[in-house]
Order: C-alpha cells, then structure tokens, then sequence
C-alpha cells in the first residue's frame, strides 16, 4: 500500500530548505506500515533547489525502504526533483 | 559635533558604491545627508536601511536628510526604506498605493516563513515588466529560494537578512534584484572547510562552483549554480537580454553575466572590505 501526499495542502510554491525539510517530516509522520510513497505535486508552480533536495532527494536517499514516486509535475519541476535525486542518491553512495 | 556622512548626486545609482559605516566609535548625532542624491537602486536602499537599523540597535542617535528632489525621495520612500520607522528619523512622503508595480518593497526576514511569499511577489513585479514571462518566472523564483536560504543559513546575525527589488527603464528595461546580510560572509564560511582558500575573489567563485559547499553535506553545494542554470534556460536570454548576477563579501567582488546561453564569471574591483554578503540578480529584458 501507498501514501498519498499531496502538497497542493500545504501550498503551491516552495522555496527553502527548511520548508523540505519540514515536508520530508510531514511525509514520515504520516507513514504507517506502507512501502511506498507517491507525492502529488499537482498545482505546484515552483519549487527551489534545495527545497527539491531536503524534501524528494533526502526522503528518497535516506529511506531506502521506501519507493518515492513523484506524480504530476510540470516540466520545470521536474527538471529540478530529478536532478536532485540524482545528486542526493550519488552524494550517499560516495 | 557629531559625525556627517553626505552622498553625493550619482551615490544612489551603484548598488555597491555606498560607504556607509558600521562603526560603534562614530561621534553622535550621525547624520546621513541624501539631499543631493538622484537615483536609487534597491541595493543601495538595502544598504541604507541596514545602516539605520544597525544603528538604532546600537543606541545611537541618527538622522537622514531626504534627497531634495522630489522623484528621488518618492522613490526611496515607495522601495520602503522609512516602513517602520519614526517619522523624525527619515523624513519621506508617504509610499504610492501603487508602488509594488515597480518594487518589491524592502523586507527584512529572520527565518524561512516569508521567503515563499517574497518569491511570490518577485515574480509578480518581473511579470510587470514582460509578459509573457516565460521561464524567467522558474529563474527568478529560484533566486529569491537559494539566495533567501542562504542568507538565513550562513549570514546569520542579530538584524537577519534583506531583500528589496525595482524595476527601471532605462537604458534598458531591466528589474534589480538585492538580498544582503551581516553574517560572517561567502569566504569565511567557505573557508570553514576549505582554509586554503584564503582570497576572498577566489572563495567566492568556488562557493558559487557546483557541488562545493561550506556545510560538510556531500548532498549540497548547488544552489548558487542551480540559480545560473535556471537564468541560462530561459527563453528570453539572448543578445538583448540576460542576467548579471554580482556577489560581494569581504575583500572580494565577482560577477556572473549571462546572456546569449553562456555565463561569463569575472573579478570585479572592491575599493574596502565589506562585513557580510551583499548580492544583486539584475534580469534585463528586450525593450
């Protein structure tokens, strides 16, 4: 089973690492026994670069356990969550 | 007695060219005469403002003489140099109804909660100058993001961080993004990890290189570069138009131009060592 989490609830734009920071804790507080996690980026305009890496990039790194899909983003956000994983992932195997 | 410090016609207009001390051992009254002065850009507004509140915490006893022309000091007052302030201390016409058209009003932020909505309206005031915005809106969101986050994560100290912008005309219509702080600067917490790294001109563009950070986390260290690759993406860089991004902290000064999709870094002459970062992000766009 998967968590739905959609960020539309806590706003349409994001711009700092302590905001990711304070999603990622979000996410994890609401995670129960599930495996997965879909966030639902629908209606987000904007996210900043180190919002992308403390939200998506660490929860992804740093909870292996679970599978982080991201759905429903524009293509500018998408570029950014993207190459923050991209970074965050290769940062924890070095 | 007391201690004068005038500026003269053209002080206003270079963001970085304002002088104004820090200094506990200044004789009182200080009085900071604008009377002259013409033409204001917003890191110059910023540098004011952080010298008045620096002041008042101090105790000290201040006053600002308004510029004499009337364009000037209506412009000073809607960047929102006085919001807040007694009425005696700086004496300007109240802000226009109208003025976030042209400026994102001077805000001082201590922490994270208000970065979004300031980003929010920093996109707003460039959608006022071209429209369609295009991907200028992911630019110079970004911007506002990472360098807000920087300054609250590596500029701290007790009066917090700044940011104002404005938008001109002329000779090309262009918006001029400042942030600044009084914290330890980019060099010495970049010099935290890297102490070899002792010329402020060098620290500072390799803190502003992809994947180098003063934090320790092999996971940061992109947020200057990320600001520079969204600016690069955008569709409305090209020979007339572009983005110039110019740090200074400490004793060094560096540029970032780009435009025509090549970002061209260079050294920038620093006439006395500055407490703090002090950034400008200027986004000029075909007239």
């Amino acid at each position: 089973m998967a968590l739905q989490f959609n960020l539309r609830e806590f706003g349409t734009a994001f711009a700092t690492r302590e905001r990711g920071a304070e999603m990622r804790h979000a996410v994890l507080a609401r995670i129960a026994d599930e495996r997965a996690v879909v966030l639902d980026f629908s209606a987000i305009e904007n996210v900043s670069y180190s919002f992308a890496d403390e939200f998506v990039g660490k929860l992804a790194a740093e909870r292996e356990d679970l599978d982080v899909q991201v759905i429903h983003m524009v293509d500018s956000v998408a570029g950014i969550i993207s190459t923050a994983r991209e970074r965050r992932a290769s940062a924890v195997a070095c | 007695m007391g201690t004068k410090i005038t500026f003269g016609r053209t002080c206003g207009s270079d963001g970085f060219g304002a002088d104004l001390p820090l200094r506990r051992d200044l004789s009182e009254p200080i009085v900071v005469d604008l009377s002259a002065l013409r033409d204001i850009h917003a890191m110059f507004a910023i540098r004011l403002r952080i010298f008045i509140d620096w002041h008042v915490a101090a105790g000290h006893a201040l006053q600002v003489l308004p510029p004499a022309d009337a364009v000037t000091a209506q412009r000073l007052a809607d960047i929102g140099v006085a919001d807040g302030l007694p009425a005696d201390l700086v004496e300007l016409p109240s802000p226009r109804d109208g003025r976030t058209d042209d400026v994102l009003p001077l805000t001082r932020f201590v922490d994270h909660t208000t970065v979004e909505d300031i980003a929010r309206d920093a996109v707003a005031l460039l959608r006022r100058q071209t429209d369609p915005l295009g991907s200028w809106g992911d630019a110079i969101y970004m911007a506002v993001g990472e360098l807000c986050d920087n300054a609250l994560q590596h500029g701290r100290n007790d009066l917090g961080a700044y940011i104002a912008a404005d938008r001109i005309t002329e000779p090309q219509p262009a918006m001029r993004l400042a942030i600044a702080d009084l914290g330890i600067g980019i060099p010495e917490h970049i010099r935290s990890r890297h102490p070899e790294w002792y010329d402020d001109d060098f620290a500072i563009s390799q803190a502003i290189t992809s994947g180098v950070t003063g934090t320790g986390d092999p996971g940061r260290g992109y947020g200057f570069a990320e600001v520079f690759d969204q600016a690069l993406r955008t569709d409305l860089v090209r020979a007339s138009s572009g983005a110039d991004i110019d740090i200074r902290a400490g004793e060094g000064r560096i540029g970032m131009r780009i435009f025509g999709h090549t970002e061209v870094p260079e050294r920038r002459n620093v006439k006395k060592p500055r407490r703090g970062t002090w950034i400008t992000y200027t986004v000029t766009t075909a007239a």
